[in-house]
């Protein structure tokens, strides 16, 4: 029997990854498969079977699958752990985002970075979540990195049929939304900015609704000082959100105004895609590969350019519509019955290599 | 009806004749923000711990939090001379960078201003001087002469520099 057990270097209750591992164990426990899931730092919240890490004790045979997000506190146990190593590459933002902000989590993404080359060589098989991310291991010595992408659960926040929960297009007092963390490379301060000057030249009314878990206090005072300045009285910033709040967000909004300058994937593009709400978008990371023609891509450094999309999507209902619908036919490159396939091929992968 | 692949143009043109409603608008500045790592830098290097960071947040947490501050005001001392220890490290590996990055700045000017015709040669460290005739002895430490074309790759010679630690030099433009 196929054992895959994982490991993840910290877990918790709104966590990307910690969700994501939750996915593949359901898949591992569907296709008949064993082991268990395991994390260095383990929040206390956190409602689900994970272990600690001092706890994993893989036989030479089992698959130990590498969730890799940030750097590892004891990289020497993760390295001559037995078994056979699966790593999956979730990138690492890079530390130059976080210096100014929130230096302790700079530190641990630098060392996320510098841990690669050594995970790189010690892994039987490599996988990434998008393509963009397998090229960035490829950079550190990976070949034949199988692309996975993140499994999204489309019934974790209710999302119907796109094309018909889409809301009545409003063309004044629109709602603009964006979800992410709270980061200086979300670039919320530049979605701020751009629906500032939509608001002031084209809609009054208009509102934004930053959603997200803020990294530190400081960036969070920032974005509220810069709401201020820009569309006082207009923005929202709101973290902590329950799953159905946050559906509840999906379905208010009339546009999707996502700026973030690196993602190694961006499921908040698939969930505005599943409630219907169209996307404008800088083309970084991940974004173009994840959004295909389903989002306006915006690589202009010009806010203005943004600000005039904004209104183009409020005032041209074809454009919405037929964003909406291209957003409803993108859903279906990422269903589990098309990632599935990939997700068992890569633990084959490291099987095979190392037998 | 505009479709998506038209979009992005008609959104450029719709600011470019708008573009005076909007007033004056700075434009976005791209990739990570360098500028206020490079400007607080010399701030991080001198650590500077606070006591009233000092606290304990234990049901008697307000004696542990008094025991713990009076701790470090008895060592205070033996602190200082640890902080002067380090911010002497990091400020002098903060100037050593700067110096590095200063001469990478000159570097890539070079090799920006050479043409294909007249390469930079980027050589091991030398004092760059005017022209020598090769039987005339060591190279002074004049100047270079711009004019004078690029400098020879030949290998430094620590007599040049007086404490034996000959400068970089590069294309000629340090």
């Amino acid at each position: 029997m196929t054992v895959v057990h994982q490991l993840l270097s910290g877990a918790g209750p709104h966590d990307a990854i910690t969700t994501e591992a939750g996915v593949f164990r359901a898949h591992f426990t569907a296709w008949g498969w064993g082991g268990e899931d395991h994390a260095y730092r383990i929040h206390p919240r956190l409602d689900a079977p994970i272990q600690p890490a001092a706890a994993l004790t893989p036989a030479p045979d089992d698959v130990v699958l590498l969730h890799h997000s940030a750097g590892w506190p004891r990289l020497d146990d993760v390295l001559t752990l037995p078994g056979r190593k699966l790593l999956l590459y979730h990138n690492v933002t890079p530390a130059a985002w976080f210096w100014v902000d929130v230096p302790g989590l700079a530190a641990h993404c630098q060392l996320g970075r510098d841990q690669l080359t050594a995970l790189v060589a010690a892994a039987d098989a490599t996988a990434a979540d998008s393509a963009f991310n397998a090229g960035e291991l490829a950079a550190y010595g990976a070949a034949n990195t199988v692309v996975v992408h993140l499994l999204l659960d489309r019934a974790r926040l209710g999302a119907g049929d796109p094309v018909v929960t889409g809301t009545a297009r409003r063309t004044a007092g629109i709602r603009v939304l964006f979800v992410g963390r709270l980061s200086p490379h979300k670039r919320q301060d530049e979605v701020i900015r751009a629906f500032g000057l939509y608001r002031r030249v084209h809609d009054p009314a208009a509102v934004l609704t930053l959603v997200g878990d803020p990294i530190g206090e400081r960036y969070v005072e920032e974005l509220r000082a810069l709401a201020d300045r820009y569309a006082p009285g207009a923005v929202t910033i709101e973290s902590g959100l329950s799953e159905a709040e946050l559906a509840a967000r999906y379905r208010g909004a009339d546009v999707f105004l996502c700026l973030s300058e690196h993602e190694g994937f961006c499921i908040p593009l698939l969930e505005a895609f599943s409630f219907g709400v169209p996307v404008i978008a800088r083309p970084a990371g991940a974004i173009p590969e994840v959004a295909g023609d389903a989002a306006l891509l915006v690589p202009d450094a010009d806010p203005v350019v943004v600000a005039e999309l904004i209104a183009l999507l409020a005032e041209d209902a074809p454009l919405a519509q037929e964003l909406i619908r291209r957003g409803s036919e993108r859903l279906r490159a990422f269903a589990p019955e098309a990632i599935a396939p990939r997700l068992a091929a890569a633990v084959r992968a490291a099987e095979r290599v190392a037998a | 009806m505009t479709t998506p692949e038209d979009a992005l143009d008609r959104a450029r043109a719709a600011a470019h004749a708008r573009r005076d409603r909007y007033g004056e608008v700075s434009p976005t500045r791209l990739g990570p923000p360098y500028d206020r790592i490079r400007a607080r830098l010399s701030e991080w290097a001198v650590p500077d711990p606070t006591g009233y960071e000092i606290r304990s947040v234990r049901r008697v947490g307000a004696p542990i939090t008094w025991l713990k501050r009076g701790l470090v005001r008895l060592l205070y001392q033996f602190h200082a001379q640890l902080i002067a220890d380090q911010s002497r490290f990091n400020l002098l590996a903060l100037n050593y960078v700067r110096t590095l990055e200063e001469r990478i700045d000159a570097l890539e000017r070079a090799l920006a201003d050479a043409t294909p015709a007249t390469p930079v040669v980027v050589a091991t460290p030398v004092v760059v001087a005017a022209p020598v005739d090769a039987a005339a002895g060591p190279p002074s430490s004049a100047p270079a002469d711009p004019a004078a074309g690029p400098p020879s790759s030949a290998p430094a010679d620590p007599a040049a520099h007086p404490d034996g630690a000959p400068e970089t030099s590069v294309g000629g433009l340090r």
